[in-house]
């Protein structure tokens, strides 16, 4: 059986009736992701507060666990539910007074429903704050109490985030090694025990594991410095200090005789589990933390797997402690492997882990992820998002470690090329909106599937999953050029005309290819691919980002930039001075400006510089980058006007994921940059 | 376990005690009285609860009554393995709670229902009050009781209902009040049968899953299970592919059923093939097992091997007590001056002794002896009621007191006072659920919280512990009152308590105060005590079937009506010109004796096969014939004539 459903109220960040926090679970392995203090400790948290945990430490209810809404009292009690699905018949047996009854589409569905139950004491100056938790079962609470011995059938294994897995795996006393060892086939199973009224054994080989301590035991009672030992304690001391008709005796040997079990976890207890480089069992060479971790996990689950009853959930927080990104790759696929295998018998292991590590996030399928986001859980699988079959199967080919950043994020800025990658970041600083500060990802997704990535954050029913409250921006560009910009950018030869479409397959596009509201139907396209809920997609008010930032009142710094782009080779090998180029950049932009063009073939001759003249827009991005900090940095340039230089797509785009800006002041109206004007077709 | 070191050593070359204790295939075990198969049942269970490996399986004992559940119980609690047994994932209790618990309650629950409560006597009361008036008065006017409101199908037809078709008002009427209260959650015992079988219909995957569960079953007292509890076990564990083990243990000679409208199983008929006698009783003497068997309507060759000599005194001869209308309250008195006679001081406080009745009811005031109530006027056949809810809270107090029976642990008190408060309440309009996983206490902590009301209740618990139970009406008057209805209106959120909570609250009797001279003293508990003024034997006063499975020092069966004197249609038997349930007649064939009859016999074979030391009848002096009391002394009884005076 596995749990399809955890429902928490009142548990921490959880609130009750809609606050209620509701996360929907498939066999196998599923990973919570989100920030910090989202919420997935407090999810495991309660799983281990009702199902307990087999290293026998107890988790305790503290008072500050109960859930206290903003302005009010603490909740009174936290109410926990868990839902098993797919019981086996054995399943099914064991808890057969629990059972509630489906009947899903005709088909039956046994469930087992357990609600664990716990109330704050509100006495005054009781000394025990919390009440005893309660394990009621049934749909609605009102079945039978479970009682210890079921409740013993579902204990989890619980793997906690920093684990120090050295000492888990040394020996000792309670050591966890050895209960996992006590618990294992082929300890108990193999060999024979020892029977000290026979002759001693030919072959010690043969002998079991208990079998060899007690042997062991025998000889040492039989060594001959330990008989000597005695013998001088019994006839040097004790002797002398009896009485003649009671005399003292003393036995030297090794404390036994206790059961068979208690026997064998002492010796188990001797044991230490230590990893070697080669299997040279001689080597004393010890591996690092990360390889005792890996361990450590390995023989948690070799136990689980040889289970034979009992319901097997592995809980692990952070697997990744202490891993390398290869070995999280390993251990993430030998997870996903150990929760497909069928046990002997028949039960999966469920897995639950909770993540921080992008390795990890893009390592899984995506419909195996669930964020975690303000105390709700959004299942990432198939049917709950707005994403569709193929763009499943995209993600998971394209989704790799620098983009699952975004499921961290408190924000999300999803850009389709580098310049925007490397430009925008610097941008928002300059506004003052740090984007680390902010906690915003930059995701690069390089051209495809922009709209893909945002509605992975989009919920396919918003009404009943709420909003993800993590806001993406998408930028993306019109890619709509001035109808004179093709013979600028070079699209065209001088004198050619514009080939008519059909029969041209000519990719770019003129303004004159949309007449009259065309062009903001293609704008209201492009937005609508992923807008909505948290998600808004921001569209180049005119072209391409560089043209834009040209068009809006960069344009004398995106030549400076292109330029310099253009000039990168000789500069780095010195054949030509950054001041030369930024002079003779400045005197060309000066001769287009006094060449009084409108303002969008200005701005189409300074993009002609990464479309016709090849300066790469990447290493523009770079310059354009410098040329404003520096600027900032000397003051020649400050926030607020740069804001107004920008476009405002941009400045929008930058306001989604952090915060508005105050609006601009009222009296200047040129703050506005102008709507888009159709300028005259120079080739007409 | 009481068995001693060789409790299971063979005797005179039978070892069929041993053999028995072995066996682990599906078996009956056809044990005679006193035979111990509740002793080899639980050694039995301490045996393989010692061994049991399974964390997800566990052993089903089904019992019939509560009573038998407690014994098995409290038995299997003097190890600690036999504690085990009574946990998860074992079951020990009622087939009815086995059938709650497993099948019905999951399954209405399932279905939304949240029950409240089952107990017919509470469903029937609900639905009758849900009946329009002139519904009622149609069904009181064709002499239909509350019994015509249970039902016998999922869809709530069936039951008896007289004349009323399903096409009539008053029929319809019926459907409504028992769907009504079926869905506010009030269902009948036997209703829950109805819902498990409804369960394992729609869902068949059930049956594997309790086999699974449960893949050995014990079920003791198998011979008086009905024809529906009869048939479910057998789908349940029996029926088709891999069955669970089952072993059964009774006594077919002992099949009495609870109410007249129960019958015998047709499925399933224990003993059925497998059968292992035990025919060695270890509680009566030969003596005694000569003059009983003949009543077994199947004899068997009872072995008279007991009784042990605990009590360190020899079994005495029976005796019959002979008495006319004037003189039958002097029945008992005289009983207590035999048992006086008969046992010294030692043997007369540890000893177990009691009279009883095959019909404790009270009916009409002729046909002397009808009923307990005859011999003795104030016995209250409701405190000797195990499966019904006590009508008032003295009576609830009083059956604690009962049960408890000096055993000094205070939980059965606790709790009576606490079930009586959320009866009262219930009674007053207050909702409270009787399917609940905590004990009525707990509940009633729960409730009442940091509430004043939760002070009175502590007060009152503190009142009930201090006179363990035995409240005068002084107290109740000073103190304990005023804290009940404290409660009371706490729990149902009623400030004014009406009729049927006042009359519910009416004051405990005060004892002693039957009117006339005979002023035999009895109490709500039911205990008769010798001599009134300096008591040296109590008797204890009950059904013959609240003794059922009971052992006593002393028994005395007193004669009873329905239809005819029981004992007086039993004479034939008594003076051993009849026995067993069939006879041969002249053409060699075998004739059973009427169903009636039948029924007689199973019912006072049950009674006279109690007592270890002294078994007494008491019947009419004028049923016995010429020479009929010669005979009886011949065969060994001693005749008492409660007419004449006691020669002093």
């Amino acid at each position: 059986m596995y749990i399809a459903e955890i429902r928490i109220e009142n548990f921490r960040l959880f609130g009750a009736g809609d606050q209620a926090f509701v996360l929907p679970l498939t066999q196998g392995l599923t990973a919570l992701v989100g920030e910090n203090d989202a919420g997935k400790t407090a999810v495991i948290d309660a799983l281990r507060l009702v199902l307990g945990t087999r290293d026998q430490e107890i988790l305790r209810l503290d008072p500050m666990d109960f859930h206290q809404p903003a302005g009010a009292e603490h909740a009174e009690q936290i109410c926990i539910r868990l839902t098993f699905h797919g019981l086996t018949i054995a399943d099914r047996g064991a808890f057969a007074e629990f059972l509630t009854y489906d009947t899903i589409a005709g088909a039956t569905e046994t469930a087992l429903i357990v609600t664990w139950v716990a109330k704050r004491n509100a006495k005054e100056g009781s000394s025990r704050r919390v009440l005893p938790p309660e394990w009621r079962t049934g749909a609605k609470g009102d079945g039978p109490l479970l009682d210890l011995g079921a409740r013993s059938l579902l204990t989890a294994t619980y793997l906690r985030p920093l684990r120090d897995a050295e000492r888990a795996m040394s020996a000792g006393r309670g050591s966890r090694l050895s209960q996992i060892l006590q618990h294992t086939k082929e300890i108990r199973d193999t060999g024979t025990p020892f029977n000290k009224f026979a002759d001693p054994p030919d072959d010690p080989k043969m002998l079991s594991v208990l079998g060899l301590g007690d042997y062991a035991s025998h000889l040492f009672g039989e060594s001959e410095g330990i008989k000597q030992a005695r013998k001088r304690l019994n006839e040097d001391y004790l002797k002398p200090l009896s009485f003649a008709n009671d005399l003292l005796h003393a036995r030297i040997g090794v404390a036994g005789a206790q059961e068979d079990s208690l026997r064998l976890r002492q010796l188990l207890e001797k044991l230490e589990l230590a990893l070697t480089a080669s299997s040279d069992a001689e080597s004393t060479h010890t591996r690092g933390l990360g390889s005792n971790n890996l361990l450590f996990m390995a023989c948690e689950l070799l136990l689980l797997a040889a289970e034979s009853d009992g319901f097997p959930l592995l809980l692990i927080e952070e697997p990744e402690a202490h891993l390398h990104p290869q070995r999280q790759l390993r251990l993430m696929s030998f997870l996903q492997k150990q929760a497909e295998k069928k046990r002997a018998d028949g039960q999966h292991i469920q897995i639950i882990v909770t993540t921080h590590s992008p390795n990890l996030a893009s390592d899984l399928q995506l419909g195996k992820l669930v964020l975690i986001e303000g105390g709700r859980a959004f299942p990432l699988c198939e049917g709950k998002t707005k994403l569709g079959a193929s763009d499943y199967r995209f993600l998971e080919r394209f989704l790799d470690v620098t983009k699952a950043n975004l499921f961290f994020a408190r924000a999300v800025l999803i850009v389709e090329g580098d310049a925007e990658n490397i430009l925008l970041p610097v941008i928002a600083r300059l506004l003052g909106r740090d984007f680390h500060h902010h906690g915003v990802s930059v995701v690069n997704v390089g051209g495809v599937g922009l709209g893909r990535y945002a509605r992975v954050f989009m919920r396919e029913n918003e009404v009943q999953d709420g909003v993800i409250n993590i806001p993406v921006a998408c930028i993306t560009d019109m890619d709509v050029m001035p109808d004179n910009a093709p013979w600028i950018v070079g699209k065209l030869e001088e004198g050619q005309p514009i080939p008519v479409r059909p029969p041209s397959k000519r990719q770019w596009r003129i303004k004159a290819d949309f007449p009259d509201d065309e062009l903001e139907q293609r704008r209201a396209e492009r937005k609508a691919k992923a807008s909505g809920q948290k998600v808004e997609t921001f569209v180049a008010d005119e072209w391409t980002l560089e043209y834009d930032l040209a068009f809006h009142g960069l344009g004398k710094h995106v030549y400076r930039a292109a330029s310099l782009a253009i000039a990168d080779d000789r500069l780095s090998a010195g054949s030509i001075t950054q001041a030369a180029t930024l002079a003779a950049a400045d005197a060309a932009y000066q001769a287009l400006v006094n060449a009084a063009h409108d303002q969008a073939t200005l701005a189409s001759h300074v993009y002609a510089l990464f479309e016709a003249d090849g300066a790469s827009k990447a290493m523009g991005a770079q310059y354009l980058a410098g040329l404003l900090e520096e600027e900032i940095a000397t003051g020649t340039l400050d926030a607020e006007s740069l804001r107004v230089m920008l476009p405002a797509y941009i400045v929008a785009a930058i306001a989604h994921v952090t915060g508005p800006f105050p609006p601009p002041p009222a009296e200047d109206g040129a703050a506005q940059p102008d709507p888009p004007v159709a300028a005259p077709n120079p080739a007409a | 376990m009481g068995l001693g070191p060789d409790g299971f050593a063979p005797v005179d070359g039978d070892d069929s005690r041993f053999q028995a204790m072995l066996r682990l295939d599906t078996v009956d075990f056809e044990a005679c009285p006193g035979s111990g198969k509740t002793t080899l049942l639980v050694a039995k269970l301490a045996v393989l609860a010692m061994r049991w490996p399974h964390r997800q399986q566990g052993i089903c004992v089904l019992s019939h009554t509560n009573a038998a559940r407690n014994e098995i119980g409290a038995k299997l609690s003097n190890t600690a393995a036999g504690i085990a047994l009574t946990r998860y994932p074992h079951f020990v209790g009622t087939i009815h709670s086995f059938v709650n618990e497993y099948l019905a309650l999951p399954w209405l629950r399932s279905e939304g229902v949240e029950v409240r409560c089952v107990d017919t006597q509470i469903a029937l009361a609900k639905r009758w009050a849900l009946l329009p008036g002139n519904t009622r008065w149609a069904l009181q006017q064709a002499n239909l009781t509350e019994s015509c409101l249970i039902y016998t199908q999922p869809d709530y037809g069936g039951g008896r209902t007289g004349n009323f078709g399903s096409h009539t008002p008053t029929y319809q009427a019926i459907v409504a009040a028992r769907r009504a209260s079926s869905e506010q959650g009030y269902f009948c015992f036997d209703e829950m049968f109805i819902w498990a079988n409804q369960l394992l219909d729609q869902h068949s995957q059930t049956i594997p899953t309790l086999r699974r569960r449960f893949p050995l079953v014990f079920i003791d007292e198998a011979q008086d299970n009905s024809e529906a509890q009869s048939a479910l076990l057998h789908r349940l564990f029996r029926d088709g592919d891999a069955p669970s083990r089952r072993q059964r243990f009774g006594d077919s000679n002992q099949a009495i059923y609870a109410s007249s409208n129960h019958s015998g199983a047709t499925t399933d008929l224990f003993p059925s093939e497998a059968v292992h006698p035990m025919p060695r009783s270890y509680r009566f003497g030969q003596a005694l097992a000569d003059h009983v068997k003949g009543l077994g309507v199947v004899p068997q060759p009872l072995v008279g091997a007991g009784p042990s000599n605990h009590l360190g005194t020899d079994p005495k001869a029976p005796a019959i007590f002979l008495f006319d209308d004037g003189t039958v309250q002097a029945v008992l008195p005289r009983y207590g001056q035999h048992l006086l006679d008969s046992f010294n001081g030692a043997v007369l406080e540890s000893g177990v002794f009691t009279a009883v009745a095959g019909v404790h009811e009270p009916g009409e005031n002729d046909r002397i002896p009808r009923a307990m109530g005859h011999y003795v006027p104030s016995y209250d056949p409701t405190c000797a009621r195990k499966e019904s809810a006590p009508s008032s809270f003295a009576q609830y107090l009083a059956r604690a007191r009962f049960e408890t029976a000096g055993s000094g642990n205070t939980d059965k008190l606790v709790n009576a006072t606490a079930a009586a408060l959320l009866a009262a309440s219930e009674l007053a309009g207050g909702r409270h659920d009787q399917i609940a996983r905590k004990s009525p206490h707990r509940r009633i902590v729960d409730a009442l919280g940091d509430s004043d009301a939760g002070g009175s209740y502590l007060a009152l618990q503190e009142n009930v512990l201090a006179h363990q139970g035995d409240i005068t009406s002084a107290i109740w008057a000073a103190e304990a009152r005023a804290h009940i209805e404290a409660v009371v209106r706490q729990l149902s959120g009623v400030a004014a308590l009406g009729g049927d909570v006042v009359t519910f609250l009416s004051a405990p009797l005060p004892h002693a105060t039957v009117a006339g001279e005979a002023a035999i003293i009895t109490r709500t508990d039911n205990l008769f005590a010798y001599p009134t003024d300096a008591p040296q034997v109590r008797i204890r006063l009950g059904s013959i079937h609240s003794v059922k499975g009971e052992t006593h020092t002393a028994t005395l069966v007193l004669d009873s009506f329905f239809h005819n004197h029981h004992l007086n249609e039993l004479k034939p038997w008594l003076l051993g010109t009849k026995s067993g349930g069939f006879s041969t007649n002249r053409r060699g064939k075998q004739v059973f004796e009427g169903p009636r009859i039948l029924g007689r016999l199973k019912l006072h074979y049950v009674a006279m096969t109690r007592p270890t030391h002294l078994l007494c009848l008491a019947m009419r002096k004028d049923a016995f014939g010429e020479g009929e009391l010669d005979t009886l002394a011949s065969r060994g009884w001693t005749i008492i004539d409660c007419c004449t005076p006691v020669q002093t």
